[in-house]
């Protein structure tokens, strides 16, 4: 068996990309109930709870830009079956919920039209960091 | 090119299995403007898109995934003035080469409609 210790690594030229852009930079599972708090995660400094169903999640290293990849299911500790998910919509009025470079102020609503706050939400981010 | 082979990775607290870095990380994602004329704003093995009408799309792959049992996800949002949140996004079809996809509001009848950004990422082996 071998390990190899390093700090950074990518591909060399005419290499493929795969493993240094196809890993998650970001993900994280936390509680978004009471008081919200992150179970497990990687690349995530802190979580702020906006109110009901509104959390923006805060990058400890940023992204390059804010065209990464975001997404995030729901699931329920108790295994009450939640057709719940990211409430994918914004407007001049509103929140903004598209991802940025330092962090993502996501909503997540209940399938039926309210904003809701999930026992479980996990979230995983591909892209570039900065 | 080079190919390093290696057991494990470490970064000197945490050591992982050289096979969690291939097979966990993602083998394609895409971000794209799913509004007027499509088009991707940041991706990884991703070659085109095809716009499929109101609110579906193609995302097309470089390199093909070995098999059509691969994991897909989808996510994106949508600049509404209409604040239904019943909104979602299924990728109701996974092909070797490309996941289709779908965006709209699934209410008693679903309504489709074109996102401003689209996300898909997919997770498994290529061909």
């Amino acid at each position: 068996m071998s390990t190899i210790r390093v700090d950074n690594f990518g591909p060399s030229a005419g290499g493929t990309t795969y493993s240094a852009r196809g890993i998650a930079k970001a993900w994280v599972n936390f509680n978004g109930t009471g008081t919200i708090a992150a179970r497990d995660s990687e690349n995530v400094s802190s979580l702020t709870d906006n109110g009901t169903g509104d959390y923006t999640l805060n990058w400890t290293a940023a992204f390059g830009a804010a065209d990464y990849v975001a997404t995030g299911q729901t699931s329920s500790a108790s295994g009450t079956i939640a057709l719940g998910g990211l409430a994918n919509y914004r407007d001049g009025s509103d929140v903004i919920t598209v991802p940025a470079a330092a962090g993502w102020r996501s909503r997540w609503g209940d399938g039926v039209g309210n904003f809701f706050d999930p026992d479980i939400a996990m979230t995983i981010c591909h892209g570039d960091l900065a | 090119m080079s190919t390093l082979n290696v057991s494990n990775i470490t970064d000197g607290t945490t050591t992982v299995g050289t096979s969690y870095v291939v097979n966990g990380s993602a083998k394609a994602w895409c971000n794209f403007n799913g509004t007027g004329t499509i088009a991707i704003q940041d991706s990884l093995n991703v070659s085109s898109l095809t716009d499929d009408g109101t609110g579906t799309y193609q995302s097309l792959m470089t390199n093909s995934m070995a098999a059509a049992n691969y994991v897909a996800f989808g996510g994106g949002d949508v600049n509404n003035a209409n604040n239904d949140l019943r909104r979602n996004v299924r990728l109701f079809r996974i092909e070797t080469g490309l996941v289709k996809i779908a965006c709209g509001i699934n209410a008693n009848s679903d309504t489709k409609e074109d996102w401003t950004n689209v996300y898909t990422s997919a997770f498994g082996d290529l061909a």
